[in-house]
């Protein structure tokens, strides 16, 4: 039995070459993760870092939505939300972090490759670190985030959040200054950052593409985190870096909450990959596992059978729910076009849902599972650790319900 | 500003020793522990940064003597009638610091419960372990191994199973148990455990209670073999690994209460499990409220600290509210594990399942909570310096093990629904 088609998704629009991408990167998970992480475990030099040489290098994800006239294989229209679904969900169910890194790389590259938003300069000039790179480029993201400290500084503020850096122009430069900002990933190995900046005389937010080995960047030591142990991370410092003027990808609102848009559904199919790596975990428990003495096998006891069905009940609407935002991202005309907030709160809502029951169903498999979902040898409590670390890096839940009721109910002062 | 302290405790019946427990344990949490424990993840396996905490907490303050009699060198607290209150205070204390160190410390008193409590002491095995644990400034592990390979915590839903799925054996021959068998996950294995109380079964497939045996195997017994920690997703201060017994052989009087009494005690030995799980969950909100506290003061949004925001607070209100409740049912647990004469007998059926019953609700409160306080700080909720996502990790052990939820339910379910084949 397959088992990833016991989650039905709407498969009418599917490219032969879809499949044909999902077939490669189910033998690279085979492969490059699921057959040594048992002896490897999470580790980023021997499993990880490799893993993600041969996905992003030999299987040719770095390339995949750059334009074909800058070396790419040419995925560089919203169309191709299918295909990052489809292959996002299988990077998920290997590894979510390097699944996280993918989505953010992809979310941040598709911000000024993707025709919605082409920066035709910029993207000649970035395109070689992806397309003809023999190494590993990975791109990070800096969003607002809280503030500690003194609210008396006037610092720039996006949805009551301050912007991190501030940039201001310099002839056909611009200078970014920002301090100890946490990229949403790889802060210690990103060969890029999008970095949202307050502009000068702005009150509308910018995003400004920040080679990682600009001079003034300087990044501080790892921090350690519960999971995505495929993101080295930590805080970054601009110190009055300069990059030429054409590095402004977007300024506005609306090319910003488009890019988060796409960043949602990269996540949200990345957590759906990682669940079916949890229904194969619970699976083979319940295959194998008894309850109540020899022969009650534990899929058998209508406890544990009415959980496992919630675990399987969850998944599915998950794949359900992703493959329908894909659809609003690939055929608009079936949505009325919706752009802006009409795409933004649906995406939001849709990650949001997906990453807050993938919590619950992990930990309803983690319950089932008793002690052995808590040790490392059956890989499960790695997900549930990657997972949540994903979800807390979308954001307060309860800040996030702030944009849904502005939308909704058109509040004014949220 | 508020504390830990202005969460309700029932004032009218707590221990007399609580207030001295309580001082001398934060003390060592706040200088012992807190400082050192967010490097304990990396020192699960050699225990170099974790072990003097232990022996700081266990031998030099001595709390792992508190079971047993006094003119054995204890401090009697396992015939006196504050036992489970002052366990909750202990408890809490030590997990509001780590709740792997509380589990690791808690647990060690899980197989003297069987001999050192009123009315089943069994003085001549208390006479006989007690130098082992009151004559020494190092800690000293005990553990209790009952978990097996083939169906996990199956042993510990006594009702139905009654021992009969249990393949550890012990064999009477002459004077001495031959205990064969094989354990996984008991808290304090991994290599540090001096004694084990086994669970084991006298006639295999058996449901006859008295063929229930729970006999004690001091770790150095020929044939016990300690397998290695196993790595797990937090918990670092709690070893557990397999545990082999083969053809070991101990004194016949190392049968802790004897048949039909080994399972009758050893159902009060849940009692004390469920306890010390509410406990371990409320020391660590405890903590998890002074980390909030200290965060959302500090944090800012909208230009007013984060605790300012209407939403933010109900949700910081909702995990708060979960505390005091979570803690006044623990300590409510205690009193009715104390006073046998107002609640029934703490090996009952009643207490069982009522335990079971406050121990799920807890765990599933603070597995929740905990989730909701790492993503209302976004980001920084899962960074080790915030220290609240170790316990996201530590606290979700608690509600998996001891058979986990879905026993939790079935036990509550049969008491208050007479069920009959749960």
């Amino acid at each position: 039995m397959d088992r990833f088609n016991l989650f039905p998704f709407p498969n009418d629009s599917t490219e032969y070459s879809d499949l044909l991408l999902v077939q490669t990167l189910h033998r690279w998970a085979e492969t490059e993760v699921f057959s040594k992480r048992l002896e490897l475990r999470e580790d980023y030099e021997k499993l990880l870092m490799p893993a993600m040489q041969k996905l992003f290098v030999d299987v040719e994800l770095q390339k995949m939505i750059w334009p074909e006239d800058c070396g790419g294989i040419g995925l560089n229209k919203r169309e191709v939300a299918r295909t990052l679904a489809m292959a996002l969900e299988q990077i998920g169910r290997a590894d979510c972090g390097i699944g996280y890194i993918s989505a953010v790389t992809l979310t941040l590259c598709s911000s000024f490759v993707f025709d919605y938003n082409f920066k035709e300069e910029l993207c000649r000039r970035s395109a070689p670190l992806f397309c003809r790179a023999d190494h590993i480029t990975i791109g990070s993201l800096v969003l607002p985030s809280f503030k500690e400290g003194d609210p008396s500084e006037k610092a720039p503020v996006f949805r009551g959040k301050p912007l991190p850096a501030r940039a201001r122009r310099d002839g056909d430069k611009l200078v970014i200054s920002g301090e100890k900002m946490r990229p949403l990933n790889s802060g210690c190995d990103a060969l890029l950052f999008g970095v949202l900046c307050a502009l000068e005389d702005s009150d509308e937010p910018a995003l400004i593409l920040v080679p990682g080995d600009s001079p003034g960047l300087i990044r501080g030591e790892p921090i350690i985190k519960t999971g995505l142990t495929a993101s080295k991370n930590t805080d970054i410092t601009l110190a009055d870096v300069s990059v030429p003027a054409g590095n402004l990808i977007f300024h506005g609102e609306d090319c910003l909450r488009r890019m988060l848009s796409w960043f949602y559904l990269n996540i949200s199919a990345v957590t759906v990959g990682s669940l079916f790596t949890v229904f194969e975990i619970i699976k083979e428990w319940g295959d194998t596992r008894v309850i109540k003495g020899k022969g009650n096998l534990f899929k058998e006891n209508p406890l544990t059978a009415s959980v496992m069905a919630e675990i399987g009940h969850e998944i599915m609407l998950s794949r359900l729910l992703l493959y329908q935002l894909v659809a609003m991202f690939s055929r608009p005309e079936d949505f009325n076009h919706r752009e802006g907030d009409d795409l933004y709160v649906p995406a939001l809502s849709i990650v949001s849902h997906i990453t807050q029951n993938a919590e619950k169903t992990i930990n309803q498999t983690m319950e089932l599972m008793g002690s052995a979902g808590y040790a490392t040898e059956w890989n499960l409590e790695r997900y549930w650790r990657d997972l949540k670390t994903i979800q807390v890096h979308l954001g307060s839940w309860e800040l996030n319900k702030m944009a849904l009721s502005r939308y909704f109910y058109e509040s004014q002062s949220l | 500003m508020r504390s830990i302290d202005d969460f309700t405790r029932p004032r009218e019946f707590l221990s007399p020793i609580d207030d001295y427990f309580g001082k001398i344990v934060r003390q060592w949490a706040d200088k012992e522990v807190i400082p050192y424990r967010q490097r304990y993840d990396e020192d699960w396996k050699e225990h170099r940064l974790i072990e003097p905490a232990f022996d700081k907490l266990m031998g030099e303050l001595g709390l792992q003597r508190v079971l047993f009699p006094e003119d054995l060198g204890g401090w009697g607290l396992g015939h006196s009638h504050y036992t489970a209150s002052a366990s909750f205070r202990l408890m809490e204390e030590v997990a509001r610091a780590d709740s792997g160190i509380a589990v690791a410390f808690g647990v060690t008193f899980w197989p003297l419960i069987m001999i050192c409590n009123e009315p089943h002491l069994n003085r001549r095995l208390c006479e006989e372990f007690a130098p082992l644990f009151c004559n020494t400034d190092k800690a000293v592990f005990a553990a209790n191994a009952m978990t097996e390979p083939q169906g996990g915590a199956d042993i510990e839903n006594m009702d139905v199973i009654k021992g009969s799925t249990i393949e550890t054996t012990a064999v009477l021959d002459g004077d001495e148990w031959i205990v064969n068998g094989h354990k996984l996950w008991p808290t304090n294995s991994g290599g540090v455990c001096s004694l084990f109380g086994v669970v084991c079964t006298t006639n295999p497939g058996s449901k006859d209670l008295n063929d229930f045996a729970f006999i004690f195997v001091p770790a150095d017994k020929p044939g016990v073999t300690q397998g290695g920690p196993y790595q797990k997703a937090g918990m670092a201060a709690d070893k557990n690994g397999d545990v082999w017994f083969d053809h070991v052989r101990v004194p016949k009087h190392y049968r802790a209460c004897g048949p039909g009494d080994d399972y009758k005690y050893f159902k009060e030995v849940i009692s004390f499990g469920n306890l010390g799980s509410i406990a371990f969950v409320s020391g660590v909100m405890l903590n998890v409220f002074e980390i909030l506290q200290d965060y959302f003061n500090k944090s800012y949004f909208q230009g007013q600290p984060l605790k300012e925001h209407d939403a933010v607070a109900a949700v910081l209100a909702d995990i708060v509210k979960d505390v005091e409740i979570i803690r006044i049912i623990g300590n409510q647990y205690a009193r009715m594990l104390d006073r046998p004469d107002l609640y029934g007998f703490r090996w009952s059926d009643e207490i069982v399942a009522k335990g079971r019953a406050y121990k799920y609700f807890a765990c599933d409160r603070a597995v929740e909570n905990l989730g909701r306080a790492m993503n209302l700080m976004e980001s920084r909720g899962s960074d080790r310096a915030c220290d609240i996502e170790k316990h996201w990790r530590d606290i979700k052990i608690v509600q998996l093990w001891m058979g986990g939820k879905q026993l939790c339910q079935v036990e509550t379910a049969r008491w208050y629904f007479d069920c009959k084949t749960l």
